[in-house]
């Protein structure tokens, strides 16, 4: 696809080789950055670029910032829609008109799911989107990716367990999702019964792409072979019944003790934030890369937007 | 349009002079095609339902006559939903100027309804719904805003 002037609304509007080519490109902004990876390129001064965050984040939205900010154009903006029209009964539409006669592109988090790809609809500026609802958040599965490709060197090949709330978490499904485009991965689903990745989106992958899909209910050898353990919170708001949050909220803990039983180079992510679900003995371990990961959002985002700005690098 | 024959006690349906045909309706999906497209309201005009007819073709059908209404474009891709295989003719001065299987196409524009209360398309703003075709047999659609998969109870029509 051709980067320039597009939004990334949904890891589904991304090829494989679209996918290949952000993630070289964050590598190249990485080793541009490497005398200095908290630098700038100042390659978009004349650009401004609207964050709007309509509910909380902080991961998306400072590395976000950040990789604007590290690409030298100006950000404008809301966190929270207080003090904002919205809270006067502005629809999305008229927000979206209203700071597209501002900016340059739009860097979104909204409540409502395909508010994102509404919003490049009706503004024809290039949208990124940080989140609508439960339902995609592509820039974390570009990052999730790329950390992959950091610690592994291939995406092809792997055996990656997903581990705790697969129902609701957009992140696993975005990457569950992206990962069927590669070769011969081994995926294995750790939930509890009412936490399991729905039917349909499992259907489809194996549709899709044949990949090798294994649920189960335990931490099973299986998941202490892999190459990967990704960890998801189990999400507290998602419950109307809070006895049944409190039931299931610690179902898996991974801690030493639990990672003394696995390869010795098998790594642990997250796309944070955690509660309990990693205990916090883990954090100087080799095989956290967690933080780390939440680093390389910045390369990844920065590598988004100069794709979408239409910069050569 | 329609008559009884004191004689022969005998249902006659007149030949239509302008309007449309939808044929072949599944049995018993007729009076749900009236309500999905809103024909009630939209026409003061003679409407023929026919129901429990004889058909070589499936067993027994439903059959609709519109004296003097034409359907709209987007209304075919709910018919198809509702009833497949119907076959929708347009007549013009008793003639059939054009006929067309009701099929489904790959993209549902304002047929459908999203039943995820959080998807944006369920909201004040001002959205057309738009649904991607995953599967035709059986019909799978998925939902160009929320993205999420629907299939048997989960589509339902934009009425």
């Amino acid at each position: 696809m051709t980067f320039k002037g597009q939004s990334i609304i949904s890891i589904r509007d991304l090829s494989k080789p679209d996918i290949l080519l952000i993630l070289e490109r964050a590598k190249k902004i990485e080793q541009m950055l490497s005398d200095n990876p908290k630098s700038t390129l100042d390659i978009a001064k004349d650009k401004v670029i609207a964050s709007l965050f309509f509910e909380p984040s902080t991961r998306t939205r400072l590395s976000f910032e950040t990789a604007i900010n590290r690409l030298g154009a100006k950000v404008i903006g809301f966190s929270g829609t207080e003090g904002t029209s919205v809270k006067k009964g502005e629809t999305l539409k008229d927000t979206a008109l209203t700071v597209a006669q501002y900016a340059d592109m739009i860097v979104m988090r909204h409540p409502l799911e395909g508010s994102a790809r509404y919003v490049s609809e009706v503004t024809g500026i290039p949208v990124l989107n940080g989140g609508d609802g439960a339902n995609q958040h592509p820039t974390q599965t570009l990052l999730d990716l790329y950390t992959i490709i950091k610690n592994k060197g291939a995406i092809s090949g792997l055996t990656i367990t997903m581990v705790g709330d697969l129902k609701y978490g957009r992140t696993v499904h975005s990457l569950a999702y992206a990962l069927s485009l590669f070769d011969n991965i081994n995926l294995v689903l750790v939930s509890p019964d009412e936490l399991k990745m729905p039917a349909y989106l499992i259907d489809e992958i194996k549709e899709k792409s044949g990949m090798k899909i294994t649920e189960t209910s335990e931490i099973s050898d299986a998941a202490l072979n892999s190459d990967i353990i990704y960890v998801t919170r189990i999400q507290k708001e998602r419950f109307p019944d809070p006895a049944e949050y409190h039931r299931l909220k610690n179902a898996y803990i991974i801690d030493k003790g639990l990672m003394s039983m696995a390869k010795k180079d098998t790594i642990v992510m997250h796309p944070l934030p955690r509660v309990d679900e990693i205990s916090t003995d883990m954090d100087s371990m080799d095989n956290a890369v967690y933080f780390n990961q939440a680093g390389l959002g910045v390369p990844v985002r920065m590598a988004l937007i100069s794709l979408l700005l239409g910069y050569n690098l | 349009m329609l008559c009884l024959t004191e004689q022969r006690q005998e249902l006659i349906i007149t030949k239509l002079k302008d309007g449309t045909v939808i044929d072949h309706i599944p049995q018993g999906k007729s009076l749900d095609i009236l309500n999905a497209l809103g024909i009630l309201k939209k026409t003061k005009d003679t409407i023929a339902v026919i129901m429990c007819v004889d058909s070589k073709k499936i067993g027994k059908k439903d059959l609709l006559k519109l004296n003097n209404f034409e359907l709209e474009h987007m209304s075919a891709g709910k018919i198809a939903v509702i009833a497949p295989g119907s076959t929708i003719a347009i007549v013009k001065d008793y003639r059939v100027v054009s006929k067309c299987k009701a099929a489904i196409p790959d993209v549902l524009v304002s047929s459908l309804r999203c039943i995820n209360s959080n998807c944006i398309s369920n909201t004040k703003e001002d959205i057309t719904s738009r649904f991607k075709v995953v599967s035709k047999e059986p019909l799978k659609v998925r939902c160009h805003y929320c993205e999420r998969t629907f299939s048997d109870d989960g589509i339902v029509i934009d009425v």
